[in-house]
């Protein structure tokens, strides 16, 4: 176990590549997805959150989240997640609600050793994804707190024997409220040709697969969950060009892998802390939805009553 | 009797449902304060003085008209150095807007059109580049245009 956090923690110090972090602030960190709470005898739980990300050109997002969840019977739950983005670069900084999440988790199977859950939800864009800089010009996406997609999430989460748990999940944008405007032509920053246009951009589905194995210090009510995440981005994704023609762009679909820790620790009254750090080993060519990150670092604290 | 324990009961549902509620209420009072703190997008002001080369030659040039949506004035002209194109605005004004873009356009409403770009700034002279593979014969309209709401702000038609 030393070994493979330690092992965990030299990748993650070491790597610094650029890769996709999650999508969208989506289904990577939603419910069931993320982390499989531990049962409670208490019905509600209000989580307040951030996650902080380096991304392209070291642009830095920080990420707040609130979530509410609601635990309607032995079987059926249901959570309510609302995301903010402040993000800063050289293009400048901006701060706009993002999204808000709403799922419902059902437990088909519950018994000692082996757990089945399901998820199905939606996420609603709060933002038409075309903040601009102080001087008015468009950002590129990885400054947006929101893709701008209506999107549907649907999920299945397996947990063989309490140690071992495996995810999958699909995220399929069905309706692009998207109104970017961003060109790279209209700066002259070097650094700029870095991002992708994406004007009036279109966002193609993602499919995620994660392996976790959980390690349980009960002395001192620890949690820890290293994982492997797996992010396919179904197929390129288009923009609008000056003569208002839909471009594919070239290389934005493909594979994404990223390896995290997830620690949770428990408190007497069943609250919880949670920390989760993870990076990218595999990354898709282009990425122009703005998720690029080198690390990603998240913190939340759950209140339950 | 009865009404006693009705109104005991509806106290309990009442009760029950405060209870119930009070966390939503507390999520939507957050969401509102981050909705409340978003911020309005808007084109610079800062007037500009941008002139096209020297040693250019114009071809086509109109005047600004009011569209539905804005108050906009001043000429737009075409001009041409060697085989490049430009559109400058000059002695331009326009109200402000959350997303304005500069096209050349077939129709009044822009249905074919090629968008030059992010109007920069509300007053002053500008010079917008126009890409190599488009006709500027083929373009009757230079439009101040509200990309994200479609909104039109002005027109001027463009005459030899």
């Amino acid at each position: 176990m030393k070994q493979l956090l330690f092992g965990l923690c030299c990748f993650l110090i070491c790597n610094q590549v650029n890769a996709q972090g999650c999508s969208d602030a989506g289904f990577c960190s939603l419910g069931i997805l993320k982390t499989n709470a531990p049962s409670t005898s208490k019905k509600y739980s209000l989580t307040i959150g951030a996650n902080y990300g380096s991304g392209e050109q070291s642009t830095n997002t920080f990420n707040p989240y609130l979530e509410y969840a609601v635990r309607l019977n032995n079987r059926i739950s249901g959570q309510l997640k609302m995301t903010a983005v402040y993000a800063s670069g050289f293009l400048g900084s901006t701060f706009n609600v993002g999204d808000i999440l709403g799922f419902i988790n059902y437990a088909v199977k519950t018994n000692n050793n082996n757990r089945l859950g399901l998820l199905s939800g939606i996420k609603i864009p709060l933002s038409h994804s075309n903040d601009k800089n102080d001087e008015g010009k468009p950002l590129p996406l990885d400054y947006q707190s929101s893709i701008g997609t209506f999107d549907i999430i649907e999920g299945i989460n397996y947990i063989i024997k309490e140690k071992w748990e495996l995810n999958a999940g699909i995220q399929i944008p069905v309706i692009h409220k998207n109104k970017n405007t961003f060109f790279p032509d209209e700066y002259t920053d070097p650094r700029i040709t870095n991002f992708s246009a994406t004007n009036n951009f279109k966002r193609k589905s993602d499919a995620l697969l994660r392996m976790g194995r959980y390690f349980y210090f009960k002395q001192s009510s620890i949690t820890l969950k290293p994982n492997i995440l797996a992010i396919y981005h179904l197929g390129e994704d288009s923009y609008e060009n000056r003569l208002g023609n839909r471009e594919r762009i070239r290389g934005s679909d493909g594979l994404t892998v990223n390896a995290g820790i997830i620690a949770t620790k428990r408190f007497r009254n069943e609250n919880d802390l949670e920390l989760i750090i993870a990076a990218p080993f595999v990354v898709r060519d282009i990425r122009p939805d703005g998720l690029t990150r080198s690390v990603v670092a998240n913190i939340q604290y759950r209140f339950r009553f | 009797m009865f009404g006693i324990i009705q109104s005991s009961n509806s106290c309990a549902y009442k009760s029950l449902i405060q209870d119930n509620m009070k966390p939503i209420i507390y999520f939507l009072a957050a969401a509102t304060i981050l909705i409340l703190a978003c911020k309005k997008e808007t084109t610079s002001t800062r007037p500009l003085n941008e002139i096209p080369n020297s040693t250019a030659m114009a071809v086509d040039s109109g005047s600004f008209s009011n569209g539905p949506y804005g108050s906009v004035s001043g000429k737009a002209k075409i001009y041409k150095t060697g085989n490049n194109y430009e559109l400058a605005l000059e002695n331009f004004s326009s109200s402000n807007g959350p997303d304005l873009k500069v096209y050349l356009s077939k129709e009044k409403q822009p249905v074919n059109f090629v968008n030059l770009g992010s109007l920069k700034s509300t007053s002053g002279n500008q010079v917008y580049p126009i890409p190599s593979s488009v006709n500027v014969k083929d373009y009757s309209f230079a439009l101040i245009h509200c990309q994200q709401y479609n909104h039109l702000f002005g027109f001027a038609p463009l005459k030899p």
